[in-house]
């Protein structure tokens, strides 16, 4: 990087720019302590109540949120099997339309969801009946899969494949090689794509309100629903909790692998 | 210690053969030199023996077992990678450990061995330190002890000095020498560069477009080489097109370009009158020469480029093409007169048709 003093002026714009995209966070976490039913900004006073109506309201916020991350945690596990797998398969080898191939694997980032919701509900409610469980669950598995796809061919690329030829001249298997020395080099990748992948899954509003059933239903749908009946600072409590979440997400992976690869 | 074979090797990718039935023997602790161009097949060689690149016939023996069907992590051969294929997330002595954990050693053994080989390359005090915090010298021979640990039947070193500065070069030249001797390792260098293999190798062995076109003692190589092309690949600068004329006594007229006629001694037998040949000479063999010296030839410096150990010089009016020559100790200036002499003896002559 270069050492070059920062002068006033974009040191000004950078802050600028800051609080504009922190600005709707700042809002919703201050209106979340809001003791008012109508979120005024600024706040009045400050109140807990919202935080507690999560887990007493009738809207079920608990089992949505339970729901979701059961969905998030089982897709992301199995795209990461399956996203690494494709990646290390299109980088490691040469062959014809591995091109194409990689193109199909990001693809469903360019399918619109609720094209893809209304497929998926179609063949589920006649040829195929699946639980609605199973059935976003599916939906997410293919629509996550890209993000680990792409962060993990990221690190591949400029990955240097003599080092694998190395760890068998000293002695490792192909796993051993993969365990000790691949997989080690590649982990900040594929962390950061399932991390994308879990959050956008489990954020995840289009397939979840499409496919949803009275027995499963997922958080943002809980939201949606909640919304239109009542817009109380609950809301508002419940972004709070996600906005932490997320940031403890992301915190962590920074501590145990590091973000600095987003720097390059 | 181990005795490497390799039978009529081949190995084809589509159309392209890239090694032609390739028969070489490495006797035990002998280091042998694979020296050619890129695209000789030197490195797929390498890769064949080291059990990357699927033989396609021949075999790959060492201590008389086959290697053709074994995989490569179960063949004892020890690799050293031209960009040495540091484990980055690992430091120096994990990654020289790397291959002893494989193989479930006693922690203690392990330490023991680690610390020898670590006094053997000179690495003392940077064990803990991560690749990218080692200079190229020290990566370097932290490559080597990885490979060395685990005390392989067979070395492969691949260009192992190609990434290193002039002063370090000659100083891992006597390492990679003295470190082999020490541990009698039977091992193949593969380069491209003629100094690297003649100052390593016990044997030299040129390949060109898959095959071998010569072995022999670097000496032997380096001022006899086998063929036209292998002496134009080993430095022989000058090559003068000539005509073989008559011989008398032990003695064979060479009529060169610019009407110069040069002696040699050769055997009668050699070459037929009117054979075209072509004179080689390498230019540090060309000598100065006053004008009362016999055999003497008449030059005019043409450019002059003064390389610090030598001076590099282009010769013009001597024959038709420029002649080349490398003096030590010698201030030249572009339009001087100068005499030289080739010796006969330095000469090579090749059959050009």
């Amino acid at each position: 990087m270069r050492e070059e003093r920062v002068g006033i002026i974009p040191k000004i714009i950078t802050i600028g720019v800051l609080l504009f995209l922190m600005a709707p966070l700042i809002v919703i976490i201050l209106a979340s302590f809001s003791p008012t039913v109508l979120v005024v900004f600024p706040p009045q006073g400050f109140s807990l109540e919202w935080y507690a109506n999560i887990f007493t309201s009738s809207a079920n916020f608990v089992s949505g949120f339970a729901n979701s991350i059961k969905i998030a945690v089982i897709a992301t596990s199995i795209d990461i099997l399956l996203g690494v797998s494709a990646a290390l398969a299109v980088t490691r080898y040469n062959f014809k339309g591995k091109d194409s191939l990689v193109a199909f694997f990001t693809s469903p980032m360019y399918v619109p969801s609720i094209a893809f919701s209304f497929v998926i509900l179609r063949i589920t409610s006649s040829q195929l009946i699946l639980s609605a469980f199973t059935r976003i669950l599916l939906g997410h598995i293919v629509i996550i899969l890209p993000y680990i796809v792409r962060n993990t061919l990221a690190v591949l690329t400029g990955f240097n494949w003599s080092l694998e030829d190395a760890a068998a001249s000293l002695g490792a298997s192909p796993r051993q090689t993969f365990m000790k020395v691949t997989l080690p080099l590649i982990k900040p990748g594929v962390m950061a794509g399932a991390l994308l992948s879990f959050l956008y899954s489990f954020d995840e509003a289009v397939l979840g309100n499409m496919l949803n059933s009275p027995k499963f239903i997922t958080l943002p749908v809980r939201i949606m629903n909640y919304m239109e009946f009542s817009f109380d600072p609950t809301l508002a409590a419940i972004s709070t909790l996600l906005i932490i979440l997320s940031l403890t997400c992301i915190v962590a992976m920074e501590r145990f692998i590091g973000l600095d690869m987003f720097l390059k | 210690m181990a005795i490497l074979e390799l039978n009529h090797l081949t190995k084809k990718f589509d159309d392209f053969t890239a090694v032609d039935d390739l028969s070489l023997t490495v006797a035990d602790s002998e280091m042998v030199a694979l020296l050619g161009e890129s695209g000789c097949g030197k490195t797929t060689t390498l890769r064949m023996i080291a059990g990357f690149t699927e033989i396609n016939s021949g075999t790959v023996t060492i201590d008389g077992t086959a290697m053709n069907s074994i995989p490569a992590y179960k063949r004892n051969v020890g690799i050293f990678f031209q960009n040495y294929a540091l484990f980055p997330h690992l430091t120096a002595c994990d990654n020289i450990s790397f291959g002893l954990k494989l193989k479930r050693l006693s922690k203690k053994t392990i330490k023991e061995k680690v610390e020898r080989i670590i006094q053997i390359v000179k690495l003392e005090g940077l064990e803990d330190r991560y690749p990218r915090e080692l200079s190229g010298g020290q990566q370097q021979r932290v490559a080597l002890a990885r490979a060395l640990i685990m005390e392989p039947s067979v070395l492969l070193l691949d260009e192992p000095l190609s990434n290193l500065d002039a002063k370090l070069r000659i100083e891992m030249q006597v390492e990679i020498k003295r470190i082999q001797r020490l541990l009698g390792i039977t091992t193949i260098l593969v380069t491209h560069d003629q100094e690297e293999a003649i100052s390593l190798a016990d044997r030299v062995v040129l390949m060109e477009k898959g095959a071998i076109v010569q072995v022999g003692k670097p000496r032997e190589v380096f001022e006899n080489p086998a063929s036209l092309f292998i002496a134009d690949f080993m430095g022989f600068v000058n090559f003068i097109d000539a005509t073989i004329g008559k011989h008398t006594d032990g003695e064979t007229e060479v009529h060169c370009s610019n009407n110069q006629v040069l002696t040699l001694p050769l055997e009668a037998t050699r070459f037929a009158k009117g054979d075209k040949v072509s004179l080689a000479i390498r230019p540090d063999r060309i000598k100065l020469a006053g004008a009362d010296d016999e055999g003497m030839l008449c030059g005019r410096i043409e450019n002059a480029t003064y390389k610090g150990n030598i001076t590099r010089l282009e010769i013009r009016d001597v024959f038709d093409k420029p002649l080349y020559a490398h003096l030590s100790d010698y201030e030249g200036f572009s339009g001087e007169a100068i005499g030289v002499y080739l010796p006969p003896e330095k000469i090579r002559i090749f059959k050009t048709t």
